[in-house]
């Protein structure tokens, strides 16, 4: 229902008696102003009459007057006798008069009608007749006069007035008919405006009526617009509610409105800020916008490409089915994620993902069209190597042996892959599988609890991982891990169990045969006395095992190598420092050091400490593994074995000295017999073995015991060997021996204590000198190789017999032949050559071959260079 | 006073004690021996002053170490050149006795009683006062 139609409420008849009354009213109305204006018009008419009546009653009066001045001059000519003179005057008075009664003769002629006309210009007819008699009366006296006949003009004087009485009177009648004619037209007037009199009743009699009508009606109106009002404040109220709603709807469309530009303006940024590309072109294919992703992804600046053609960043073999796909665009047609090539302005292409909208008007025409473009050259690549990893797994899964299976719990069916079937020694597809058939398989010890596992894993939607034995179609047993879990529905029901499986019998034999091995390492260290270390040289961190603490005592080491280093006593530390580190530089393997190590007591334990390198491609160590092995009590008693070694030297040397003096005095006495010369000079050389034997004995005490105090320096084995060569020269010449020395003039030097050194390059050459028949040849070889120093001597001697070679290094072990060939030998020699060669972090061999010369060898550490500079 | 010097030897063994004395003697040294430390150390600021002493390390009563070191603590015999004559050869022994002094050390299985005479006949014309 409209407004308006509820502002108009059915009113009854009652506008009727509204418009009846307004009718009546404006009747009445009408009638009064009738009235009204009849009577103003019959007053008017009544006052013009009477004013017309009474301008010609005052023009009639004036009219006497004039004819008093027409009488005057007859008269006045009598007094005064001026004839000429009142002639004039009389002509004068006589127009004047002619003029009046001719102007009042128009006036009635124009403005009388009827009988007041006829009236009126009879009295005027009469008046004028009256006074042309008068004026000729006094026209016979002034003629009277002039023939001087004054006598004859007195008597005509009398008629003259006389005539003169009968124009006043017919004036008079004049006045007299005028006023009774005013009079009569007033009473017409009068008349006609009693007549009208009586409809002002008429009208009084309506007015009461209308005004009783309009108070009866006032009333209805009165209330009727009361009940309006309370309608009209209700549809105000509606109106008002109606404006608030629309003033919200307002309020919503501006915010709506508000929102919609902050959406714009989101949109924008959205644009510009996208990580896609973002373009616009128009029908013509024609690029309109371009936003910065645009820019980034193919090289072209928004002020280079706008207005260009799009076809710029399709490649050739693209703008076929790019220029169709624009045409099925510029038709409304969307498409999204269509893979596609693009190309940059460096010219690569590029994948992209393309979504293509028509662009419309308002209208909904097509005006161009906006497309997305991703690269995906990343997804690209991601989607190969998928697809490389998808099969790299297919492989591995069958390389493995890994094989999946599901169980639906609605059908009961059981999926297997090919690599199920094969764990269980089947062939794929051979057999349609079941849960009964691979339950089965499963050891029959074990199929309660494959059983129990996979109801629970039902129940709780836990998934499970176990070991399974299982016994294959061919009777072997196998260990199978498989692992699986609930798959649930959308609602969270279990609807499958899945999973997979995997032979793990020789993985779980590996880790068995490991957990062992670790148990047997854990037990040996735990067994061993020795303090065990694990030295990370790259990150210097050093693993103590048990022992380390029980042997020394400190409950907490510090996992380092300079804790390790303050605890070696001072007289031992550069020397164990300069060792490790010469190892570390070394391409050896094993390292060996004897030194005193503090215990937590503050006393020092001698320890021998054993150490394996494990070195990288490069040759550097990066790890060594050892054991210190405590050997105080050893060392105790090599010492009271080197103190009575010594001692026992010292009372040895003491006669021998004696006795050699002696002998040489003997000797030089003069006069001897020759036997007895001869018998002295072998009990000097007798004495002087004795010498020699008594001399190594006491090194190699020193050297066992540690006492020996060796001083390293860098040596030139080259220069020492020269040396050495040169004070055996009579030896050798005295043998027709062939030595040749070949030194590489570029090794480097070594670090070892000369004297110590010395002794080894001696015994080893006299060695060779010893055991080589006259007339053969000696070789002495030096050179680096692999960050160490060889120095080797080649005979053509006797040779060592295979048996003896891996005994030749020992304590007063001498071989068959060289026993038979000089008895004189010590078996010291080569002994005392091993313990200094080791000493100094080196190695002795020997090869041979007896009968065919033999080949003895030491290698020892070249310096590093730095070290050589210091 | 001799033409060849007087040298003080210093030996417990008497074996070598005569060895070495009778060697020297026969190449006209004048000879003062003494058999321990102690007494050795008598002779040098009592006895003769000796153009050379001959010193053993290892000895009864006084060790030859000491010997040299209380002689070149005293001024009347710091300036007698000593020269050791020892069964050890170890580098320390020789380093401590010519640290301490000694104009030579000799380890006496390695030594021929010549060499030992063409020594202090070096040494004993080496010191003589400028006359």
């Amino acid at each position: 229902m409209s407004v308006r139609q509820r502002l108009s409420p059915a009113r009854g008849n009652w506008h009727r008696i509204y418009y009846l009354l307004a009718l009546f009213d404006v009747l009445t109305v009408a009638s009064g102003l009738f009235l009204t204006h009849r009577i103003t018009v019959i007053f008017q008419d009544a006052v013009a009459v009477n004013q017309a009546w009474a301008h010609r009653l005052d023009a009639y009066s004036a009219l006497g007057t004039l004819a008093s001045e027409v009488n005057a001059p007859g008269n006045d000519v009598f007094d005064t006798a001026a004839v000429d003179i009142e002639e004039r005057r009389l002509a004068q008075a006589l127009e004047a008069f002619n003029r009046a009664t001719g102007v009042a003769r128009r006036e009635a002629e124009n403005s009388l009608t009827g009988a007041e006309r006829t009236l009126i210009l009879a009295d005027l007819d009469a008046i004028a007749t009256e006074n042309e008699q008068m004026v000729a009366e006094a026209r016979s006296i002034f003629g009277y006069f002039r023939a001087g006949q004054p006598v004859l003009a007195g008597r005509r004087m009398a008629t003259m007035d006389r005539r003169y009485a009968e124009l006043n009177a017919a004036m008079a009648r004049l006045r007299r008919d005028a006023i009774a004619s005013a009079s009569v037209a007033l009473d017409g007037q009068e008349a006609e405006a009693a007549a009208l009199r009586a409809y002002e009743v008429v009208i009084g009699v309506a007015i009461l009526l209308m005004v009783a009508a309009a108070t009866m009606y006032g009333n209805v109106i009165s209330r009727r617009i009361t009940a309006d009002a309370a309608e009209r404040e209700a549809i105000l109220h509606k109106l008002r509610e109606t404006e608030k709603g629309l003033e919200q709807r307002v309020i919503d469309r501006t915010e709506a409105l508000s929102t919609a530009n902050e959406e714009l303006a989101r949109l924008a940024a959205i644009v510009t800020a996208s990580e896609d590309a973002i373009v616009s072109v128009d029908t013509g294919g024609r690029v309109l916008t371009w936003n910065p992703a645009a820019e980034r992804l193919f090289g072209y600046s928004a002020e280079e490409i706008v207005g260009q053609p799009k076809m710029l960043v399709v490649p050739e073999d693209f703008q076929e089915s790019h220029r169709n796909l624009f045409a099925h665009a510029m038709l409304g047609e969307s498409f999204s994620h269509h893979r596609t090539a693009r190309r940059r302005k460096d010219g690569v292409v590029i994948p992209v993902d393309l979504t293509v909208s028509p662009l419309r008007d308002q209208s909904g025409q097509v005006q161009g069209a906006l497309q997305i473009v991703r690269d995906v050259s990343a997804q690209v690549r991601a989607e190969s190597m998928l697809a490389e990893t998808t099969q790299r797994l297919v492989d591995a899964q069958r390389m493995a042996q890994l094989g999946s299976w599901e169980f639906d719990l609605a059908t009961q069916a059981v999926r297997w892959s090919d690599e199920m079937f094969r764990l269980f020694g089947l062939e794929p597809g051979e057999v349609e599988p079941s849960y009964e058939m691979a339950l089965g398989f499963i050891h029959p010890e074990g199929q309660g609890a494959v059983e129990s596992s996979i109801a629970h894993s039902i129940e709780t939607g836990q998934p499970f991982d176990r070991d399974d034995r299982v016994v294959r179609r061919d009777g072997t047993e196998h260990i199978l891990r498989a692992t699986g879990g609930p798959v649930l529905d959308t609602e969270g029901r279990t609807v499958r169990i899945a999973g997979t499986a995997q032979d793990v019998t020789e993985l779980r034999a590996a880790e068995a045969a490991v957990k062992r091995s670790e148990e047997r390492f854990r037990m040996a260290a735990r067994a061993t006395n020795d303090a065990l270390w694990d030295w990370d040289v790259v990150n210097n961190a050093v693993w103590w095992n048990e022992g380390f603490r029980t042997l020394f005592a400190h409950r907490d080491p510090t996992p380092t190598l300079e804790f390790w280093m303050s605890l070696i006593h001072p007289d031992d530390a550069a020397r164990v420092g300069a060792s490790i580190h010469a190892f570390l530089e070394s391409a050896s393997e094993v390292w060996t050091g004897e030194y005193r190590f503090k215990r937590a007591d503050g006393n020092y334990a001698w320890v021998l400490d054993r150490g394996f390198a494990i070195r990288d491609g490069a040759g550097h160590a990066t790890r060594m593994i050892g054991s210190m092995m405590d050997i105080t009590d050893r060392k105790e008693s090599e010492r009271m074995k080197s103190d009575f070694v010594s001692f026992v030297s010292h009372q040895l040397l003491t006669p021998l000295s004696g006795m050699s003096w002696m002998l040489e005095l003997a000797a030089d006495t003069e006069g001897l017999p020759e036997d007895a010369k001869a018998h002295i000079a072998d009990a000097r050389e007798s004495g002087a073995r004795l010498s020699t034997l008594v001399n190594d004995l006491l090194d190699i005490a020193k050297l066992e015991s540690g006492r020996l105090s060796a001083v390293p320096e860098a040596l030139s084995l080259s220069s020492l060997t020269q040396s050495v060569v040169a004070g055996m020269q009579l030896l050798v010449a005295g043998k027709a021996l062939n030595l040749d020395v070949a030194c590489d003039p570029s090794a480097r030097p070594v670090f070892a204590d000369s004297q110590l050194l010395r002794q080894v390059v001696t015994n080893l050459l006299s060695n060779a000198v010893r055991y080589t028949p006259p007339g053969g040849r000696i070789d002495v070889l030096l050179r680096e190789h692999n960050e160490s120093v060889t120095w080797a001597v080649r005979d053509t001697g006797v040779g060592v017999p295979t048996g003896g070679q891996g005994r030749l290094f020992e304590k007063f072990y001498r071989a068959d032949n060289a026993v038979s060939m000089d008895a004189e030998g010590t078996g010291l020699g080569l002994h005392l050559v091993r313990l200094i060669v080791e000493q100094a972090g080196g190695r002795v061999w020997c090869e041979s071959e007896e009968g065919h010369g033999a080949m003895f060898a030491f290698t020892l550490p070249a310096m590093a260079a730095e070290k050589e500079a210091v | 006073m001799t033409a060849s010097g007087r040298v003080l030897l210093v030996e417990d063994d008497k074996f070598l004690r005569r060895a070495c004395e009778a060697s020297l003697k026969q190449r006209g040294f004048e000879v003062v021996t003494a058999t321990d430390g102690e007494e050795g150390l008598q002779r040098a600021r009592e006895g003769p002053r000796p153009d050379v002493i001959l010193l053993d390390l290892l000895m009864p009563k006084l060790p030859g170490i000491d010997v040299l070191r209380a002689l070149k603590g005293d001024p009347s015999t710091a300036d007698i050149p000593v020269v050791i004559l020892s069964n050890s050869s170890r580098d320390e022994d020789k380093r401590e006795a010519v640290t301490l002094g000694a104009v030579g050390y000799y380890v006496k299985a390695n030594l021929s009683l010549k060499e030992l005479a063409a020594q202090v006949s070096h040494l004993v014309k080496e010191h003589a006062p400028p006359d």
